[in-house]
C-alpha cells in the first residue's frame, strides 16, 4: 500500500478521463440546464432562453406527479433491494447445499432473468399478469385465491412490478454470494461445530458476519439500480395506472424526450442523483458504524 | 513499455481518422428522406419507380419508428442536419413549424379532404401535404347488435347508450358491450370534439376543461364505466384484441382505419362478417371526429427542394397512393382516389368516407400532445371515481395553463397568431 509510485496514475488516467469526459461534465451541465427554461420555444429562438434560479425545483415540490413519482421510486427501492439482498442469499445458501452434479443447472436457471432482457422478460410478465388469461391469475383461480386486475389496479401495479425487478435482480447477487460463501474458511464451522453451535447459530455468527462487506456492496449496487427504475415500467404499464407506476426516471423521461421541456427534466435528474448519492451516503455510514461496534 | 504506449497510441489515432471520415465522407444520396413505422416499409419499395423516372438520382429512405420519430426529427433539426423529406404526424408538425425547421410550401394541387389541408396550415402558410389519413370511428358486431334488436348503430348518444344497455343484457359475465381502454385519450377527444366549445381557449392561451362542453363529454364518458358497459382496463391489458371482440368481448370499439387491417390479419376469413364499422353518434345526431394521419415535408436546410417537391407529387399520385393503401391500408389523403376500385368496393371503408367529410381539427400547437396525454390521465383518475367532473376538469385547466405558459410569453411579444408565426416573427433577421 506504501510505495506509491506515478506509473499508477497512468493507468487510472483513461478511466479518469473518460469519467470526466462522460460523467462529470454532463452532470455539471445538466445541473447548469435545470436552472433555466430551455425548452421548443428556446431551442426555437435563443433569446427565449433565460435563466430561471430555483423555479424548476420549487415547480417539482408543488406537482402531485412527482411526489408520485417519488413515492413509487421509493416504493421499490425500500421494498426492492432487501427482498432482492434476502432472495440472493437464500438461493446461494441452497444452491451452495444441493448436490454437485444438479448445481449447475439451477444456477443456470436462476441467473437465466439476469441476462436476458428486460423488455423481454417485462413482455413475459405481462403475459403471465394478464387478468384473464395469465398464468398467475390461473394459479390464483385454482387455489380459490380470486383473479386481481395485476397491472390494472394502481396499488396491485406497483407490487407487481418490484416483483419483476426483484425476480430479475436476485440472480446477479446469488452468484455474487455463492462465490463469497466459498472464500469462508470450512475450519470456523468445524470448530464451531465442535463447540456445539447449531446450524442457526452457524448461519448468523459465522456465514452472515463473515458475507457482510459482499451484501453491502451488493446492497449498494441493487439501490443505485432501483432509483433508476426504467424499463419494467415503461414496458409493463407505461407509468400507469393513474400514475401509479411512473418513476422518477420514466417522469424525466416523459418531460424530457416527449415534451420538450428540458428545463424541468434536468431538475428531475439532479433531484434523483442527489436522493442516490444520500443513499449511498447513508449506506456507507450504516456499514461503518455496524463495523465500528 | 513505450513500444505498447506508442502502439496503442498509433491504433487511437486510426480509430480517430476512421471515425472522422465516416462523418465527412459525401453521400451519394440525391434526396434523403425519413419515413416512419410501416409507411417506411411501403415508401421502400415505391422509390424504384421515381429512380427510374430520373436516371441518377438514388433516394435514400431511413426508417424511424413511431416511438422515437419525433425526437430524432427535433435532433437532427437541433443538429443542423435535417433530411430532405420527412413524414411527420400531423400532431407533430407544430412542433417542427414553431421549430422554423419547415419551408412553406407552395399548395400541391390536389383533390385533398380540406380538413387535412387546415392541420397543415398555420397562419395562412402550409407547411406540409397530406399523405394518407385518418379518423376514429365505431368498429362493432352487427351480429350481436341484431340479437340484441338494433339493425345499424344508433346516430345519437342517448340511442346509442340504450343500445349498450340492451346489448349488456344479452352478454356474458366478463363480456362488455364498450371497449374503451383508460390509457387512450382518442375516444374522449371524439366526444369533446363533438361539442361545441373547443378544448382551449383566447387562441390556444388557456385551458378551457372547465367548460359545460367538456364537462357533459366527461360525463358522458365516465357514465358508461359508472354503468358498467365498458370495463376499467388499458390497452395494455389486451391480449389480442381482434380475437377478444369477434369472441364477443366488446360489441363496439371507437378506433381507427389501421384495426381494418388487423382484424383482416388476425381473424380468419370465414369471420370476417363478424365486424363492421359505422360513423360515430353526437350529441344529438351524426357526430364529427377527429382528424389525423400524416403529412409530406421538406425542411428548409434542404438543398433539393425542387427534386423534393417532384418526389411528394410523385407519392400522391392515384398510382402510389393506392399502393400505399394496398401495402399498409393507410387511407388515402386524396378524394379521387377514394372512387377507384379497390377502395370503392371495400364495404368496411364507407363510413370512414362519410365520417372523413365530418371531421373537426384539433387545436395544432406544440403542446397538444402534451395535453391529450394529460387529458388521458385525468379521465382515468374519472373513470375509476378517484375525482369528480368538476374538480377534476378545474384543476386540469390549471395545469394545462401551467403548460402554455411558455406559448403565453411569447404570443405577448407578437401579434396575435398561433406560436409557430410568433417564434418566425422574433427572429426577423433569419427570413428567407
Amino acid at each position: 500500500m506504501t510505495g506509491r509510485r506515478p506509473s499508477g496514475v497512468l493507468f487510472v488516467l483513461p478511466a479518469l478521463v473518460l469519467l470526466v469526459v462522460f460523467v462529470f461534465i454532463p452532470l455539471v451541465g445538466v445541473l447548469g440546464l435545470s436552472l433555466t427554461n430551455l425548452d421548443l420555444y428556446s431551442l426555437a429562438n435563443t433569446a427565449n432562453l433565460h435563466a430561471i434560479g430555483a423555479e424548476n425545483y420549487l415547480h417539482l415540490l408543488r406537482d402531485r406527479r412527482a411526489w408520485q413519482a417519488l413515492a413509487a421510486t421509493l416504493a421499490v427501492v425500500v421494498v426492492g433491494v432487501p427482498a432482492t439482498l434476502v432472495l440472493s442469499l437464500i438461493s446461494a445458501l441452497m444452491i451452495e447445499s444441493i448436490a454437485e452434479r444438479w448445481r449447475g443447472l439451477f444456477r443456470t436457471a436462476l441467473f437465466v432473468p439476469v441476462v436476458c432482457s428486460t423488455v423481454a422478460i417485462a413482455i413475459g410478465w405481462r403475459y403471465l399478469l394478464n387478468t384473464r388469461f395469465g398464468l398467475v391469475n390461473h394459479l390464483l383461480r385454482v387455489l380459490g385465491l380470486g383473479a386481481p386486475n395485476w397491472l390494472g389496479n394502481p396499488h396491485l401495479a406497483i407490487i407487481a412490478i418490484t416483483i419483476v425487478v426483484v425476480w430479475k435482480g436476485f440472480g446477479y447477487g446469488m452468484i455474487i454470494v455463492a462465490a463469497a460463501r466459498r472464500e469462508i474458511p470450512e475450519e470456523l464451522y468445524e470448530a464451531a461445530r465442535i463447540e456445539g453451535a447449531g446450524v442457526r447459530q452457524r448461519l448468523l455468527r459465522i456465514t452472515v458476519p463473515m458475507l457482510a462487506p459482499t451484501l453491502g456492496l451488493l446492497a449498494l449496487l441493487d439501490v443505485s439500480g432501483y432509483w433508476q427504475l426504467f424499463a419494467e415500467p415503461y414496458v409493463l404499464t407505461r407509468g400507469g395506472p393513474l400514475g401509479s407506476t411512473t418513476s422518477l426516471l420514466l417522469l424525466m423521461y416523459d418531460r424530457g424526450f416527449l415534451w420538450w421541456r428540458w428545463g424541468a427534466a434536468s431538475a428531475i435528474a439532479v433531484v434523483l442523483t442527489a436522493m442516490m448519492w444520500m443513499f449511498a451516503w447513508a449506506q456507507r455510514h450504516a456499514r461503518a458504524d455496524w463495523r465500528g461496534e | 513499455m513505450k513500444a505498447v504506449l506508442s502502439r496503442a497510441v498509433r491504433v487511437a489515432v486510426l480509430g480517430a481518422v476512421i471515425v472522422v471520415c465516416a462523418g465527412c465522407a459525401h453521400t451519394p444520396c440525391g434526396l434523403t428522406v425519413w419515413a416512419i413505422g410501416s409507411e417506411a416499409g411501403a415508401l421502400e419499395r415505391m422509390v424504384p419507380g421515381f429512380e427510374a423516372s430520373r436516371p441518377g438520382v438514388l433516394v435514400c429512405v431511413q426508417q424511424l419508428p413511431w416511438s422515437s420519430a419525433q425526437v430524432r426529427l427535433l435532433s437532427a433539426v437541433a443538429a443542423g442536419d435535417p433530411p430532405d423529406v420527412a413524414q411527420v404526424g400531423d400532431t407533430d408538425l407544430a412542433t417542427l413549424v414553431a421549430l422554423h425547421a419547415l419551408r412553406p410550401e407552395p399548395r400541391i394541387a390536389g383533390d385533398f379532404f380540406p380538413a387535412a389541408l387546415r392541420v397543415a396550415r398555420f397562419d395562412g402558410v402550409s407547411y406540409g401535404v397530406p399523405w394518407y389519413i385518418d379518423t376514429r370511428l365505431l368498429f362493432y358486431l352487427p351480429g350481436i347488435l341484431r340479437r340484441a334488436g338494433f339493425a345499424r348503430p344508433a346516430r345519437t348518444w342517448s340511442g346509442w347508450v340504450k343500445q349498450m344497455r340492451a346489448v349488456q343484457r344479452i352478454l356474458h359475465r366478463g363480456q362488455y358491450a364498450l371497449l374503451a381502454p383508460t390509457n387512450e385519450a382518442e375516444f374522449l377527444e371524439v366526444l369533446a370534439l363533438q361539442e361545441p366549445a373547443p378544448m382551449l381557449r383566447d387562441g390556444g392561451r388557456y385551458g378551457n376543461f372547465a367548460s359545460a362542453s367538456f364537462r357533459r363529454a366527461l360525463s358522458f364518458y365516465r357514465s358508461l364505466y359508472a354503468q358498467h358497459l365498458a370495463p376499467r382496463i388499458s390497452n395494455r391489458q389486451l391480449i389480442n384484441l381482434w380475437w377478444e371482440m369477434a369472441r364477443g368481448d366488446f360489441v363496439f370499439y371507437v378506433s381507427g382505419p389501421w384495426n381494418i387491417g388487423e382484424f383482416r390479419h388476425f381473424l380468419p376469413p370465414h369471420d370476417q362478417d363478424l365486424w363492421m364499422t359505422a360513423p360515430m353518434p353526437g350529441p344529438d345526431g351524426p357526430g364529427v371526429s377527429t382528424i389525423g394521419g400524416s403529412d409530406f415535408v421538406i425542411f428548409r436546410a434542404s438543398a433539393h427542394a425542387e427534386l423534393a417537391r417532384q418526389f411528394i407529387r410523385y407519392m400522391l399520385a392515384d398510382k402510389q397512393q393506392l399502393r400505399l393503401y394496398e401495402l399498409t391500408g393507410d387511407l388515402p389523403a386524396r378524394r379521387g382516389v377514394w372512387h377507384l376500385p379497390p377502395l370503392a368496393a371495400n364495404t368496411k371503408l364507407r363510413a370512414f368516407r362519410a365520417q372523413l367529410n365530418r371531421v373537426r381539427p384539433f387545436i395544432a400547437i406544440p403542446e397538444w400532445n402534451e395535453i391529450m396525454s394529460g387529458m388521458r390521465r385525468m379521465a382515468a383518475r374519472v373513470a375509476a371515481g378517484d375525482a369528480s367532473v368538476r374538480g377534476a376538469t378545474r384543476r386540469f385547466d390549471r395545469t394545462v395553463d401551467g403548460w402554455l405558459a411558455a406559448r403565453r410569453e411569447l404570443l405577448a411579444h407578437a401579434p396575435p397568431s398561433n406560436a409557430a408565426s410568433a417564434a418566425r416573427r422574433t427572429r426577423p433577421s433569419e427570413a428567407r
